[in-house]
Order: C-alpha cells, then sequence, then structure tokens
C-alpha cells in the first residue's frame, strides 16, 4: 500500500532523471544490438533496422515503462490541469462568467446554509443541550401563556420530579450601574449559584459563580456576558476583580461569559439570586403569588419532552388543587415542555428554512446556466475533440480532462462563493439577531465548508463536465464543419432550450416570492399606525430604586422631569408611559370584569394595559373621538378612570357610547369608569392589527418608564437638553435607548426590509443569469440557420417580418418556462404567505407583473442575435454556404 | 515481501529470468538479454522490448536496485542488481516453480 502510492509520487518528483535515464538505457542497448549485427556483418543501415524491429519500438517500450511505473494516472492529471487552465483562460469569458455563476449560487447557499446550521441545526453550546428544555404553561381558558412560576411551585416541582436531573430558575431585572461616565441600564439575569455548572458553561476570564455565593450572607458578585464586556468595557481583562456600585449595593465583577445565546431577553450580567432585592428576601420564597421565575430543566437521558409534560402536568395540577386561593377551581392549565433549543430559534426557523429554500432555487438556476454554457462551449469545441479522438485519445481520457475542466470552474465558483459568503455573514447575522438570541454563534465552520466544497464538486461534476460529455461526437461531420448542420449540434441545441425553460421556471419562482415580499413590504410601510411618528423622541428612564422607593417620590419625579422638560425650548410637548408604540417591550394584558356583565359569561375579555400621562394623546397625535383625555385632575385619589380605544369600544359597546361605562381589573378591585374614547394604534408591531387597549392614567398606576417628547424642530437637537433636565433631576438616573419615533418604526421594519431586499436582490441576479443564457441559445440558432434566413432575404422576405418569427419561435422556450414557473410558483407562495403582510399568495398583480418582466427581459434578449441574423448580407451567406 | 505466485506463473516466466540470471553478477539491460538469450539457447524468443518494463517493475517491487556504472563506449547506465527481498523473491519462486512442475508432470504421466 505504501509503495503503490510512494512510488508514483517519489517518480513525479525525480521524473526528468528516470526518464533520462530508462531513454539512455534504450538507446544504450539498440545501439548495442546494432553494433553486434554489424559484427554479424550486416551493413550497417540494415543493422540497426533490424535492431529496432527485434526491440519493439523504443518509444512504446518507453511508455511501457513508464505505466511500470504507476506513473502514468499523475501525469496525465497533471497534463490535464495544465491544460485546462490553458484552454480555460484562452475562453475567458465562459471561465468567467461561469465561476460567477456559480459563486453566486455557491456562496448565497453556503451563506444560508451556515446560519441555518448555526442557529437551527447546531445542538446548543451548552451541556447536553438537546436535553435542556424549558417548563411553561397556558392558560387554557384564555390561551394566554404563563412563562413565569413562584419560587414553592417550583419547590414542589424539583422536590417531586423523577425525569428531570435539575430544575434551574431565571428572571431578569433592569437595574442601573453607577460609578461609570453616565449611569446605566444593566439588563441582570438572576440565577441560582450553580446555574452556569448546569448549562456547563465555562467562563471565558476569571470564575462564575462559586456554590454558596447564592446565599443571603454571601458578598455580591456578578459575571458578565461577553457582549456586554465587549460594548461596554472595551473586553479589557482587569475588570474581573473590580467593583462596581449597583444601585444601592457595591459588587465584585468576579468573571466573564464566552459568547453565548442569550435569553429569554439580551442579559448584560448575572447576579446570583441573593442579590436580587425581590428574589433575595425570605418572604418571596413563601409567596405563592409571585409567579417571577422562568423554569428550565435537563431531561434525565432517554426521557422524551412529552414524558416530562405528561409528568409536569400532573404535578402542576395537584399543586394549583392545594392553592385554591391563587388558583381558582376554574382554572384549567396545560402543561408545554419545549426543548431550549427550540424555544431559542422558533421565530427565526421558518424565515431561515423560507430564504434556504430560494438560495437552493438560485443554485438550481446557476447550475442549468453553467450546463447550459457548457454545451454551448462543447459546440466550438467539437472539432478540438473530433481530432483528439481521431488521434487516439480515449473516451475515458477525454471525460478525465472534462471533469478536471469543471473541478477547475467549480471550485473556484466554490472558493468565491465562501469568500462572499464570509464577508455577509455579519450583515445576516445581525439580520438573525431580531430573530433569535444564536445568531451570536452564526460562523463559517468546518462542516459549512465542508458543504461548500461538496456542492462545488457536486456542480463540477454534474454541471460542467457531463453535459459536455453526454452527447457523442461525430467525428466525420465535426471535422468537415464545426459550426453548424451536425445532427449532434441539433440535440444539443435541444438540451440547451430544455435547459433554459427550466432557468425560466426557476427564476419565475424567484421573482415571484421577491415581488410578493417586497409588495409585502410596501404594503408594512403604508399601514397608518394610528399616531403621528415624525418629531417624536423615546427614552426610557427605569427610575433609580434605591432613590425612588415610594410611589410617591416616583410620581413626583415624574412630575419634575415633565415639568422641566416641557419648559426645554424646542419641546411642544411631553409624556410619561409604560408602553412606547413598537418598541416591543412587553404589552401587560389583563382579562377585565365588565359591569352588568355575569362573571360566567363565556371568556372575560383580555386586553391591551397602557400607562399614559396627561399629555400623552396630545405628544403622540391619537385623535380623541369621545369624552376626554387625562388631565392633571386625574390623581391617585380621584375615581379610577381609563381611556379606550376605538377597536375596543366597538366591540364591547357596540353601536353605543363607551364614555361613562365602567369596568374592573378583577373581580375585588375598583370600577374604572371610561372616561374617553382614542384612535386605535399598532402598538405591538406595524403588522400586527390593534388590539384591544385600555389606558390608564400614570397618577393611578404609577409604572410609567419612557418619556416620550414632540419637538417643533428637528428632534436629535434638542437631545442633550433633555439629557440634562434628566440629570438635574436626578443624577444616578440612566437614559437608555433614545430613540426617535420613526427609528423605532424603522426597526419594527427593518427585518421585512432586508428580508425583501435579499430576496429582490438574489431575484434580480437570477434574471440576469436567466436573460443570458436565453441569449446564448438564441444566438446559436440563429446562427445555425443563417443559410436559411439568407434563402429568406433572397426571396424578398421583410427583415421586421423575419424578426418577429425568430423572436416568436425562440420564445417558446421562454413560454414553457413560465408555464412550468406559475405552477411551482402557485405552490411556493402558499408556503410563503406567513412572510406576507396585506398581500394575498395569489396577488394577481406581482404574477402578472412578473410574467411582463420575465417576457419582456426574455424577448429582448431575442430580438439582438434576431436582427443582427435579419442584417446579413444574403449573398455574402450563400456564398459562403 | 516473498509472496505466492501460483496465479501468476506463467507471466511471471521472465521476472523469474530475470532474478536468477541478477543472482550470478549485476548487470545492465543489455547484458541481461544477452544472457538469457545464451542459456535458453534461443529456445524463448523473449521479446527485447518487454525485458525493459519488467525490470523496471520489478525495481518499483524493491526487488532489484541499480547504480550507474560504465558500460562499453564510454556510457553510463543502469547496472541492475537483485536486492535480499530480490534473493527472497527467487527462492521462493523457483520453489514454486519447482512445485509446479511436479504437479504438471505427476499429471501428465498418470497412466
Amino acid at each position: 500500500m505504501f509503495r503503490a502510492l510512494f512510488y508514483p509520487l517519489k517518480s513525479l518528483f525525480t521524473r526528468k532523471r528516470t526518464e533520462q535515464l530508462t531513454h539512455d538505457e534504450l538507446q544504450f542497448h539498440i545501439e548495442q544490438e546494432t553494433r553486434q549485427n554489424i559484427a554479424l556483418g550486416m551493413p550497417p543501415e540494415q543493422a540497426r533496422r533490424q535492431a529496432l524491429t527485434t526491440f519493439g519500438g523504443s518509444t512504446q517500450v518507453h511508455e511501457e515503462c513508464r505505466e511500470a511505473w504507476g506513473t502514468q494516472l499523475m501525469e496525465n492529471l497533471w497534463r490535464d490541469v495544465t491544460y485546462a487552465l490553458r484552454t480555460l483562460r484562452k475562453d475567458w469569458g465562459y471561465t468567467l462568467v461561469a465561476v460567477a455563476t456559480l459563486a453566486l449560487g455557491i456562496g448565497s447557499n453556503t451563506a444560508i446554509y451556515s446560519v441555518l446550521r448555526s442557529v437551527v441545526l447546531r445542538s446548543l453550546p451548552v451541556a447536553d443541550g438537546d436535553r435542556v428544555i424549558a417548563l411553561t404553561a397556558t392558560d387554557q381558558s384564555t390561551g394566554r401563556e404563563k412563562p413565569r412560576f413562584s419560587f414553592p411551585e417550583l419547590r414542589d416541582y424539583r422536590e417531586r420530579t423523577k425525569l428531570l436531573d435539575k430544575i434551574e430558575e431565571l428572571h431578569t431585572m433592569t437595574f442601573t450601574l453607577l460609578g461609570r461616565a453616565e449611569p446605566e441600564n444593566v439588563q441582570t439575569g438572576v440565577v441560582p449559584a450553580d446555574y452556569f455548572d448546569f448549562l456547563g458553561i465555562r467562563p471565558y476570564k476569571g470564575r462564575t459563580f462559586a456554590s454558596g455565593e447564592d446565599r443571603h450572607e454571601a458578598s455580591p458578585v456578578l459575571v458578565l456576558t461577553h457582549r456586554y464586556w465587549m460594548t461596554s468595557f472595551g473586553g479589557n481583562p482587569n475588570v474581573v476583580g473590580t467593583t462596581v456600585r449597583m444601585n444601592d449595593r457595591v459588587h465584585t465583577i468576579v468573571g466573564i461569559l464566552p459568547p453565548l445565546p442569550e435569553f429569554p431577553n439580551p442579559i448584560d450580567l448575572y447576579m446570583p439570586t441573593s442579590s436580587c432585592p425581590t428574589r433575595g428576601t425570605a418572604a418571596f420564597e413563601h409567596n405563592a403569588r409571585g409567579a417571577l421565575l422562568r423554569l428550565y430543566g435537563r431531561m434525565k437521558p432517554g426521557v422524551t419532552a412529552a414524558e416530562v409534560e405528561t409528568e409536569f402536568g400532573t404535578v402542576f395540577a395537584q399543586y394549583r388543587a392545594q392553592h385554591s386561593d391563587v388558583y381558582p377551581a376554574t382554572t384549567v392549565f396545560k402543561a408545554n415542555v419545549t426543548p431550549l433549543r427550540d424555544v431559542l430559534s422558533e421565530r427565526a426557523k421558518p424565515t431561515l428554512y423560507m430564504l434556504f429554500s430560494i438560495t437552493a432555487l438560485v443554485l438550481l438556476i446557476a447550475c442549468a446556466s453553467v450546463a447550459n454554457l457548457s454545451l454551448a462551449r462543447m459546440l466550438r469545441r467539437e472539432r478540438e475533440m473530433a481530432i483528439r479522438t481521431a488521434i487516439g485519445g480515449t473516451r475515458a481520457r477525454l471525460l478525465q480532462q472534462f471533469i478536471v475542466e469543471g473541478l477547475i470552474v467549480s471550485l473556484t465558483g466554490g472558493a468565491a462563493g465562501l469568500i462572499a459568503a464570509a464577508s455577509v455573514l455579519t450583515l445576516l447575522s445581525k439580520f438573525v439577531a431580531r430573530l433569535s438570541p444564536r445568531s451570536v454563534e452564526i460562523g463559517l465552520d468546518a462542516p459549512v465548508m465542508l458543504f461548500c466544497a461538496a456542492v462545488s464538486i457536486a456542480t463540477g461534476v454534474l454541471f460542467c463536465a457531463l453535459p459536455a460529455w453526454r452527447t457523442r461526437i461525430d467525428l466525420v461531420s465535426a471535422t468537415r464543419d464545426g459550426s453548424a448542420g451536425s445532427t449532434a449540434g441539433v440535440s444539443r441545441q435541444t438540451a440547451r432550450r430544455m435547459l433554459v425553460s427550466a432557468q425560466v421556471a426557476f427564476s419565475f419562482v424567484v421573482l415571484i416570492a421577491a415581488g410578493l415580499l417586497m409588495r409585502s413590504f410596501l404594503n408594512l410601510t403604508r399601514v397608518s399606525l394610528g399616531f403621528e411618528t415624525q418629531r417624536v423622541i423615546s427614552m426610557t428612564l427605569n427610575p433609580n430604586w434605591s432613590h425612588v422607593n415610594t410611589t410617591e417620590k416616583f410620581l413626583r419625579f415624574y412630575d419634575q422631569l415633565l415639568e422641566r422638560v416641557r419648559r426645554t425650548p424646542g419641546v411642544l410637548s411631553a409624556a410619561v408611559s409604560g408602553n412606547v408604540p413598537l418598541a416591543q417591550s412587553l404589552q401587560a394584558t389583563n382579562g377585565i370584569v365588565m359591569e352588568g356583565q355575569a362573571p360566567d359569561a363565556g371568556a372575560s375579555p383580555v386586553v391591551n394595559l397602557a400607562v399614559a400621562s396627561d399629555g400623552y394623546f396630545d405628544t403622540l397625535r391619537i385623535p380623541v373621538l369621545q369624552g376626554r383625555v387625562f388631565g392633571v385632575e386625574d390623581k391617585a385619589d380621584t375615581p379610577q378612570v381609563a381611556v379606550i380605544d376605538a377597536s375596543m369600544a366597538a366591540k364591547r359597546w357596540p353601536g353605543q357610547a363607551a364614555v361613562g361605562r365602567r369596568f374592573r381589573l378583577a373581580d375585588q378591585k375598583p370600577w374604572i369608569t371610561v372616561v374617553g374614547v382614542v384612535g386605535s394604534v399598532h402598538m405591538q408591531g406595524v403588522d400586527r392589527d390593534p388590539a384591544e387597549q385600555v389606558y390608564l392614567p400614570l397618577a393611578q398606576a404609577p409604572a410609567g418608564t419612557d418619556l416620550l417628547v414632540r419637538t417643533a424642530g428637528a428632534p436629535l437637537d434638542v437631545i442633550r437638553d433633555l439629557r440634562s433636565a434628566v440629570y438635574q433631576i436626578d443624577p444616578d438616573q440612566a437614559i437608555v435607548a433614545v430613540k426617535t419615533m420613526d427609528e423605532i418604526v424603522g426597526e419594527n421594519l427593518a427585518a421585512p426590509q432586508l428580508m425583501a431586499k435579499l430576496v429582490a436582490m438574489l431575484a434580480a441576479l437570477t434574471l440576469i443569469i436567466t436573460i443570458a443564457g436565453i441569449g446564448g441559445v438564441a444566438a446559436v440558432s440563429t446562427d445555425h440557420r443563417k443559410a436559411e434566413i439568407g434563402v429568406r432575404l433572397a426571396l424578398g422576405a421583410m427583415p421586421g417580418r423575419l424578426v418577429a418569427m425568430i423572436v416568436r419561435q425562440e420564445m417558446v422556450m421562454v413560454a414553457v418556462g413560465l408555464a412550468i414557473g406559475l405552477l411551482a410558483a402557485g405552490m411556493v407562495a402558499q408556503a410563503l404567505s406567513k412572510f406576507l403582510f396585506g398581500t394575498r399568495p395569489t396577488d394577481v398583480f406581482t404574477f402578472l407583473a412578473s410574467a411582463l418582466l420575465m417576457l419582456a427581459a426574455a424577448a429582448g434578449a431575442c430580438l439582438i442575435p434576431a436582427v443582427r441574423t435579419a442584417r446579413i448580407d444574403p449573398i455574402k451567406t450563400l456564398r459562403s454556404e | 515481501m516473498p509472496k505466492s505466485t501460483k496465479a501468476d506463473l506463467l507471466q511471471g516466466t521472465l521476472d523469474l529470468l530475470i532474478l536468477k540470471t541478477l543472482s550470478l553478477e549485476a548487470m545492465h539491460g543489455w547484458a541481461i538479454s544477452q544472457r538469457i538469450r545464451q542459456v535458453s539457447a534461443d529456445r524463448f524468443s523473449v521479446n527485447q522490448g518487454s525485458l525493459y518494463p519488467a525490470l523496471h517493475r520489478l525495481e518499483r517491487k524493491g526487488w532489484i536496485e541499480f547504480e550507474l556504472g560504465p558500460a562499453e563506449n564510454n556510457r553510463q547506465v543502469k547496472v541492475y542488481r537483485l536486492t535480499k527481498a530480490g534473493a527472497a523473491q527467487l527462492a521462493a519462486e523457483q520453489e514454486s516453480w519447482n512445485q509446479f512442475i511436479a504437479a504438471m508432470t505427476s499429471i501428465l504421466e498418470a497412466n
């Protein structure tokens, strides 16, 4: 085995010397033989001839010697590579187009595949990642999800589970980090000390929490996430061991985590449960109503999620039966057990599979296009192939030559594609970051490169080499006439037409997908949001609870703030709210009890709750339809009032005046009187219809966090003044997420916009490839018909009608492709429907526009060779025949 | 490495002759051809050309090796000699050749 490999290799390097020695040896033999023959009395001429005859041809013998060394295959390969490089350079037009086309097809596939792999397919980067699950429950009567549980619920299940190794808790809170240039809000994950051991996460720097650090007497420690460390601390390794003041306590930073997906929302740093002012109290551990904790568990090996679901459902039902004060007997919950991996990739999955399908189509188009090019090239090389066959090139040798050429083209294309994929990956991760926290894991790893190489090799063999090889070489006609008339040429032209039809069909599908997504995006931009976005600034101000620790102080803080802000030059109006529309903060939803409605009259309606100070509706320019909005007269001790939106008024009190009606948030709570009705607003997203909305005045529902300011001029001009207004009231107040309302709307539309742009770009590129294919085929077939057209012209045919005839005949392949594409697009569009907003998957306009675009472009592509052919001089053509 | 040569015994006859010739002394290609011609007294019509691929094959297998040596007319050519592996191979092939002859003889002489 070793020899078999070693000798051919070694002899490749020592080839020159071996060749020389063999040559010398053979010549010496013939000389000696000749000499001997002369000695036997032959004349020199005859002596030499006799010697050569008995020897049997020195060239052949030399060749047999080479074969004895087994170097033939390698030498041929080397010769093929150099020959292929030479011909490819000579035929640089083909090479360039084929490489670029394959780079596009392979590159886009590799890019999307690497994202899909990192975000959806690969196991979580935690210990036994496939066994880590999230525990939630669904309220069957309202359909609302219950993502958080109380500590007694956690303790109960922890004690009784037989299927889970471990159950961990996590909740997130916002704290204010002090002692840096400006007060900073930090999203903090609150976890038990063994949380990182549970996930099998090793620290990037320093350490994670030691056991016992979640006990009440332990000194406060923090672990930073890699992202927060990089963005806020510039990746400075010396921060480990330093202290920071967070709210009222000094914490020591003990470690930094490696880059990891952050869930359930972005997390800047982690603290042990004992440091959390809510979670750290002994009272919390006995509070059955404090549903704060998200639960994650690890299944024992061999246990399925469905089994855990049954177990958790049973245990939780028994718990509820024992706690009827918290859970009325009528409530029914369904337990949900979801692999953490699915929780994290849930939103990204459909989008990524959709994009992957589109890029697969792009690859198919690229392959068809390259096969087409290879066939056209074969047509030009017929004479060369015929000659090579005639001088003894075997079919196997020719095939090897084609495969080598194909592989050079496709591997170059693949390498270019890989570079292209690597360069768009950052952009793609930003896009995917909106859909999945696993976007931090996106990267090109070995399997992705392998995928890229495999795709390259497959396309090289299947689409560069085989098409050229498949058709037999007709020796006689090929050498007689290299360009026209051979039967092989005709069948190859048919194959090319079929390939073009396939390209048209696939491109049409991509075109339709792009058209639908673009139209859907345009519809999103045209949605009337229910408020005016221009010249509004929003900023988040989470009051520092160590100073602002009573409702009174809280209200005074905002009163002072609004007063100062409203006095700032350039400010038209200002308000405080808990809900900036579209800012994707969690929407508070609540069931309500309507006055005069029996409690058992079906499920209680669920509405969105929002907090609004006076000036809120004015600042956002939300129209007031009936009654009044909040004013300074709505105080904590005045009767409770609410403003509702038009959709709620229409649904709950249809055809009646809503103003003056009463409802309450739970059976025992005070009645709330509706004092006004305002226009409906898209709160949860541009693509989400307004839900029934209840606004409560800030004084009666003190939970605001966001400042909204409408300015007279450019909003950015007043930001500095707004900041100093805030710091004058409380220098420890963190200001985060300063954005204009237009920016927030833009962020809302960024994902669909980028998706539409990506697909549109791919569609444009595939259209160009396809049009080039159509033009190429049309050019060759009109070329073949030069003689016929010459005769027609000579007989007096009108050039204009000839052009029309040629275009019509060439358009048949386009029409066939369109027909197939229409059927395919119909099916694909259905799969797209969940990405579409205000656009039906069978949108007639998109289908018609795409078909017209394709037809017009194709007709243009056929027109050029047709016009050129119709302009020929008939005499010249006839003479050349 | 000596290996069973039963299957390609006849095909390997030339190899056996070469190995046997070189076991006496080192010599170059032409001399080998002369020697085989002499000892076989022209009973074999060995195609002279096929000698060299055979030599290269044996060299590749490691049974013979070469050195550049002086030859007639001031020429430097490859002078082949048997290696240890080649000697072992020769012994093995001689053995199996004898077995083959014996077997053939016993078959042909059985009544």
